[in-house]
């Protein structure tokens, strides 16, 4: 089987995955168009493709959480260079979600970068050690920083409420 | 999104890839490179008339200045598109990758701040430029320089902070 036909039928199983990373972040931000983030993603995946298959140095599943959410990353920074004012209701008006999932959308485009892939990873119900292995941090350090985004989800949400 | 659009697409997506947007930052740094050895060649060239006298030796001084400059600036960039074009590091890998960017660009502020406007005003000097414009410049240069050099520092270091807290997960 050549590099080609290896590289789509891999897309043919993980769409679906990389899809719902693309819904995610065009939900947090109003500014990403999720099937332009699914080209740069699938782009990225290509390029990518020959170095992983030479070092296949991780699972399938997170070379491709990987190279979907540096992506991502790399497309909100270039949409935070050029920061578009905003009324409170347009992020809002455009996502077809319930009320619940939008507030809870707006709290974690609050979030840093790095905690919005975690709340990802972790909605996604990830196990801790998946978690480590994408973000390449230490699995003890993945439970504390869980811990320490929940807590930081309840006080924004309370000041949400307060406001 | 519509998933049928996306299979024609991942179908393609071999065929699509546009070369100039992949490589837009390492063609500017390559450009860069360029200018800043055209630069050079130019001094080595002309050796002998910059040596002439003080004040074209003032603009050797320059020109070897902003080749430098553009060197600099050029081999970062490239460095910078094969580090960022790298998506199958860990994501924390690659949020230090974008950190070292950051620092980059507040040294590159700092150097303008300390060494770069420092050398210009000098060279306003030695071309003879009405007095009360070169105090105006003087006076912004220091107004500039106390208004950003705090700012900018404290920048540097919660960068590097980061980065040091990154690496240590």
């Amino acid at each position: 089987m050549d590099k080609r036909e290896s590289f789509l039928r891999l897309m043919e199983e993980k769409k679906k995955q990389i899809v719902k990373i693309c819904n995610y972040y065009s939900s947090l931000y109003s500014q990403i168009s999720a099937e332009d983030l699914f080209q740069d993603i699938l782009m990225a995946l290509w390029c990518s493709f020959p170095k992983f298959v030479k070092r296949h140095d991780c699972k399938i599943s997170t070379y491709v959480y990987r190279v979907a959410h540096n992506v991502s990353i790399s497309q909100c920074r270039k949409i935070k260079d050029k920061t578009v004012s905003l009324n409170e209701g347009d992020v809002l008006i455009e996502r077809d979600t319930p009320q619940e999932l939008s507030i809870l959308y707006d709290l974690i485009g609050k979030l840093s970068q790095e905690e919005q892939v975690l709340v990802y990873l972790y909605l996604d119900e990830k196990s801790h050690n998946e978690i480590a292995e994408i973000l390449g941090i230490s699995v003890t350090n993945v439970g504390t920083k869980i811990q320490r985004v929940k807590k930081k989800l309840k006080l924004l949400n309370k000041k949400n409420n307060d406001e | 999104m519509n998933l049928e659009n996306l299979q024609k697409f991942s179908a393609n997506i071999p065929q699509r890839i546009p070369w100039l947007k992949r490589y837009k930052n390492g063609l500017s740094g390559v450009l860069c490179v360029v200018i800043s050895l055209l630069l050079i060649i130019t001094i080595l060239l002309h050796s002998s008339y910059f040596l002439s006298s003080f004040n074209n030796l003032m603009k050797m001084a320059i020109v070897a200045i902003i080749a430098l400059y553009c060197l600099v600036k050029g081999v970062f960039t490239i460095i910078f598109q094969f580090k960022e074009n790298e998506y199958y590091l860990s994501v924390n890998q690659y949020f230090i990758i974008g950190l070292y960017n950051k620092l980059y660009f507040v040294y590159e502020k700092l150097c303008w701040l300390y060494f770069l406007g420092p050398i210009l005003l000098l060279f306003c000097v030695f071309v003879r430029i009405p007095s009360f414009i070169l105090i105006l410049l003087f006076l912004f240069y220091f107004v500039v320089l106390l208004l950003f050099s705090p700012r900018l520092v404290k920048h540097r270091n919660q960068i590097k902070n980061e980065i040091s807290l990154k690496k240590n997960k």
